[in-house]
């Protein structure tokens, strides 16, 4: 070949090795703002409010958190309209706990559940919770917590500790959908609530097929997984109602087995 | 000097001329611990007295050939009759005859010129200046050349894996000696080629395979540089491989100061100036340290250079990126062969025997083979000749 | 025999292997799921059976005519017209095959990493390797074979380590589904055993004829206990019903598990899978390289290598939905059972028809 054909193939091939690149789908990490906790509640129309916090990397700011909300009839479009308020590219791929409000599970969350579902980058191991009140009021009331973290890391902390004293059972969105689909066994999450200071644990959400029927407080929860056959590790506390000394006796449990019959 | 006795038909004589020559000390670039200080010389003959010295059998023969239209130089081939497979030796020898240069001022020239893939970034001979390396080289069947005017000789064939492993891995008991190994292998192969690759693959498309407790810290680092962050890899790479081409040039007096120089200007200032974040600082220190691990300085190049591809493939594809030139480069060591011999043994055609001395290095009783690589004539070490 | 095509019998056997659960695993415990309820790895079990019978009497027509391939027999048991009729469908079969194997890969890639890089941009990279291997030879693509086992090593580790997340209750009663429904996923079952026709491909190639049988049964066995295993862990984690809705179960798999440190290891899961799947598709590319050489007796050229490279990745860019992908593969698989027939056709055929036979037929 000659010379100035040689010349003009090498550059036709270095155009196409910067040209045929997977740039379409970079995400440059400092350009994304990671959704750690996301809360879903209805409003009055019976719309979603999609909320969500992202952590705020620079330091010029003062605030370590980013709480937007928006609403919209469908979550995917919900997602969307937050994409048009934050500087950043809005990701949902550290999810670390979807909150969502008593009315909401109440009414159903299997819709939601398959959104995640379907998109791979999604964690399907996200937490799932219920809140009793709005998630959108928590997470603004956590701005002022002064003596916590923030509030994505707080929230997961809290439900790792707790479920390390089976004060609150392990469900990640992945368990949910199986225990949905599979219609024999019915799903459980963490129940919490929220004020000015905290943010407490208080026990299950019990759910039939997709909907919340009740909840279970913490040490209900820890006979719950003893009958479920985990682990426990929990102590339950017995009054007295008597003006004793003694005024009640706290029991340790370390293992429980069991087993049960069917009839 | 001459020699003639009246039982022999024949007399014998040699040189005994005095010539200025460098004195015996130990190679700049192969120190170590538990082996002799020695090394070899730009003498041919005081190479070949040393090995001599080390070897007394008569079965170590020197085949010479003289090389060079214009500068003569003779270029001997050394073995050991009866473990070296002779086939191997004929094909080296006749390679080596057919060399045509008008000199060679090093046995680089040499080497490149009898190599089977010119093309490849895998060195296919094993450079030494160490006597002992050459002796154990000798023992497992494997072919010496030896150049006038160079202390480098060349050892033939090789695999992939004799370019990770020391004298002093031998020498010493042979758990240390596997550990040794594998902190070596580990830091070489791991850290050395993916560490950067991976920095890149994860910060670029893959943000939600990093950690937790990294996410915060890592943004916060990145969000004051302005460059993506395989153009920020490759600042501090260039100047890296910089520093490290000046460090050979210069004398040791100003080379202690540059380097000082070069910590302070690559470290804290750059991080400062928001050129670089720190955490690349952490992973361009730790593959640089990594990648002096590696006993043979062609083996080094070679992986820097997969470094700098591992490094482009993942910027432009991520983890996919990754995977795929992986793949390519075991394609290519599996194809390789050292003077015909399959350069990625004992992995790829396996070989279990051989296994034993690859990652770890199993105790001596265990070795009582020799390594099939150079098909020796003669498996078991010991007395059967 | 060419230098460069040379292979051990066990270098076939992990041929094989890897040819055959590449690429197919990865849907396989979904399809079945569908089919037959929890009790997909029973199906698996029995067509497992059923492919170790007809592999072996594969190699025992091959051993009949002692040093030939497939269409060297189909052209002395067919004549020569017919018999390079069929050689030349087997041919396109084999390059339809690699092509449709590309395609998978690229959907899956698709749907899991890259959601919005096009297909064929994603095509030359992954071809990269395999366009070096096959221009290598068999040597070199049966050797890279064993250093891809590394990929099944950490998937069974992986499903150990999620022993802890299973409900074994998912997989009970067994048989729950009945005989009916198990015989018709037995056909499901058994497109993870396609790829065992291919050693009727490089058997003049093996060095070791007389360990051919004995590898060549091995190889169909690990198969069946590795689908096996990932069809009952799938069904374990996940339940039937979840299981049957879902598009890449092996996949999903991985993101179930919650790592210590790096929480999140499917990155690192899905891309060590994917070195399987390439060495699938790569074993087909070879035997349909191979094939082509041998019957239209072209000699290498890179000139003609090149338009094949681009003739497979244009075919592969056909379909890009998943799954339109699926319906191909499942087209695919039947007209695989049928060469697989084809084969036993002419066993049966070369008990009459004598000429070629060796001596010690």
């Amino acid at each position: 070949m000659g010379k100035v054909k040689k010349i003009v193939l090498f550059l036709a091939v270095l155009q196409c090795i910067i040209i045929l690149s997977g740039c379409w789908d970079q995400k440059i990490f400092e350009e994304t703002g990671f959704i750690l906790s996301l809360g879903l509640e209805l409003n009055e129309d019976g719309e979603l409010i999609y909320s969500a916090t992202m952590p705020v990397v620079e330091e010029e700011i003062e605030q370590d958190i980013e709480v937007l909300y928006t609403t919209a009839p469908l979550l995917r479009e919900a997602r969307d309209k937050i994409r048009n308020t934050s500087g950043k590219r809005v990701e949902g791929g550290k999810t670390q706990q979807i909150l969502f409000s008593r009315e909401l599970a109440e009414k159903g969350i299997d819709e939601i559940l398959d959104v995640f579902l379907r998109s791979p980058e999604n964690p399907v191991l996200a937490n799932i919770t219920v809140v009793d009140g709005s998630p959108l009021e928590m997470l603004q009331l956590s701005l002022g917590y002064k003596d916590k973290t923030r509030i994505g890391f707080y929230i997961s902390n809290l439900i790792e500790q707790t479920r390390k004293r089976t004060s609150t059972p392990e469900t990640r969105i992945y368990d949910l959908a199986v225990l949905l689909h599979c219609k024999t066994i019915d799903p459980i999450a963490t129940y919490m609530k929220y004020d000015e200071q905290k943010v407490e644990i208080l026990g299950t959400a019990l759910f039939k097929e997709d909907k919340m029927v009740g909840d279970l407080n913490v040490t209900d929860t820890g006979i719950l997984h003893a009958l479920m056959g985990k682990k426990t590790n929990f102590s339950y506390y017995y009054r007295e109602k008597s003006n004793d000394i003694k005024r009640g006796i706290a029991f340790l449990f370390r293992k429980l087995t069991g087993s049960s019959k069917e009839k | 000097m001459v020699f003639v006795s009246d039982v022999l038909p024949y007399g014998i004589s040699c040189k005994n001329t005095k010539e200025d020559k460098r004195n015996i000390e130990e190679p700049i670039s192969e120190k170590n611990l538990r082996g002799s200080h020695e090394g070899f010389i730009e003498i041919l003959d005081t190479n070949l007295s040393m090995l001599r010295r080390r070897i007394h059998s008569e079965k170590l023969k020197f085949k010479a050939v003289t090389i060079g239209a214009t500068t003569r130089q003779t270029v001997v081939i050394a073995y050991i009759e009866g473990i070296a497979n002779h086939e191997i030796v004929d094909a080296l020898f006749d390679k080596i005859s057919r060399v045509e240069i008008d000199g060679a001022p090093t046995i680089g020239y040499i080497e490149q010129l009898i190599i089977s893939h010119p093309n490849s970034i895998f060195p296919q001979y094993m450079t030494t200046e160490r006597p002992d390396k050459a002796v154990s080289a000798l023992l497992e069947g494997r072919i010496l050349i030896l150049q006038e005017g160079s202390p480098i000789v060349l050892i033939a064939p090789v695999t992939f894996i004799s370019f990770f492993q020391t004298v002093d891995d031998y020498s010493k008991m042979w758990i240390h000696g596997s550990f040794l190994r594998l902190i070596r292998l580990f830091g070489a192969l791991v850290i050395a080629i993916y560490l950067p690759a991976l920095y890149i693959a994860l910060t670029s498309f893959h943000y939600y395979a990093v950690p937790l407790d990294l996410l915060i810290t890592l943004a916060e680092s990145r969000s004051k540089v302005p460059f993506p962050p395989i153009i920020e890899i490759f600042i501090l790479e260039i100047t890296v491989e910089m520093i490290r081409e000046a460090a050979i040039r210069l004398p040791t007096y100003i080379g202690t100061a540059i380097t000082l120089f070069a910590g302070l200007i690559v470290g804290e200032a750059a991080v400062q100036a928001g050129i670089v974040s720190n955490l690349v600082i952490v992973i361009v220190g730790a593959t640089a340290i990594a990648s002096y691990v590696i006993p043979s300085d062609d083996m080094s190049l070679a992986i820097r250079i997969l470094r700098f591809i591992f490094t482009i493939a993942a910027a432009i594809f991520g983890i996919v990126g990754i995977v795929s030139i992986t793949v390519l480069t075991i394609a290519h060591l599996i194809r390789l062969d050292s003077l015909g011999q399959p350069y990625f043994s004992p992995f790829s055609p396996r070989v279990i025997d051989d296994l034993k001395d690859t990652v770890l290095r199993l105790p001596l009783k265990f070795m009582k083979k020799r390594p099939k690589t150079a098909r020796p004539q003669d498996d078991i070490r010991g007395e059967n000749f | 025999m060419t230098e460069n095509n040379t292979i051990t019998a066990k270098q076939m056997m992990r041929f094989t292997f890897v040819c055959q659960t590449g690429v197919g695993v990865i849907n396989l415990p979904a399809l079945l799921a569908r089919e037959a309820g929890h009790d997909g790895w029973i199906s698996v079990a029995v067509s497992g059976i059923i492919a170790i019978f007809l592999a072996s009497l594969i190699v025992v027509l091959l051993r009949r005519y002692s040093d030939k391939c497939i269409f060297d027999i189909t052209r002395l048991i067919f004549g020569k017209i017919i018999g390079f009729i069929i050689n030349a469908l087997l041919c396109i079969y084999f390059f339809l095959v690699a092509s449709s194997g590309l395609m998978m890969f690229l959907n899956y890639l698709k749907i899991t990493l890259f959601p919005n890089t096009p297909s064929i941009v994603m095509a030359p990279l992954t071809m990269l390797p395999s366009v070096y291997m096959v221009w290598q030879g068999t040597k070199t693509v049966a050797r890279f074979k064993s250093i891809a086992l590394f990929s099944y090593i950490l998937v069974i580790i992986y499903i150990i380590l999620l022993i802890k997340e299973m409900r074994f209750s998912f997989l009970l009663p067994v048989g729950e589904s009945g005989l009916p429904a198990l015989f018709s996923s037995l056909k499901t079952g058994f497109f993870a055993f396609i790829g065992l026709e291919l050693i009727a491909v490089f058997y003049p190639e093996i060095i070791d004829k007389e360990n051919a049988l004995k590898y060549h049964v091995r190889a169909n066995v690990y198969t069946m206990l590795f689908v096996m295993l990932v069809v009952a862990a799938c069904t374990a984690l996940f339940g039937e019903n979840f299981l049957s809705v879902l598009n890449t179960p092996l996949f999903n798999l991985s993101r179930v598990f919650h790592a210590p440190i790096i929480e999140r290891v499917d990155v690192y899961m899905i891309s060590a899978w994917l070195l399987a799947v390439g060495c699938s598709t790569r074993a087909y590319l070879m035997a349909a390289y191979y094939s082509m050489e041998k019957v239209f007796k072209l000699k290498k050229s890179r000139i003609f290598y090149a338009l094949f490279i681009c003739a497979d990745i244009g075919l592969s860019q056909l379909i890009t939905d998943i799954n339109k992908a699926f319906m191909i593969l499942g087209i695919i698989g039947w007209v695989g059972i049928g060469v697989i027939i084809l084969i036993i056709l002419c066993l049966v055929l070369s008990m009459f028809k004598k000429n070629g036979v060796a001596e010690n037929g």
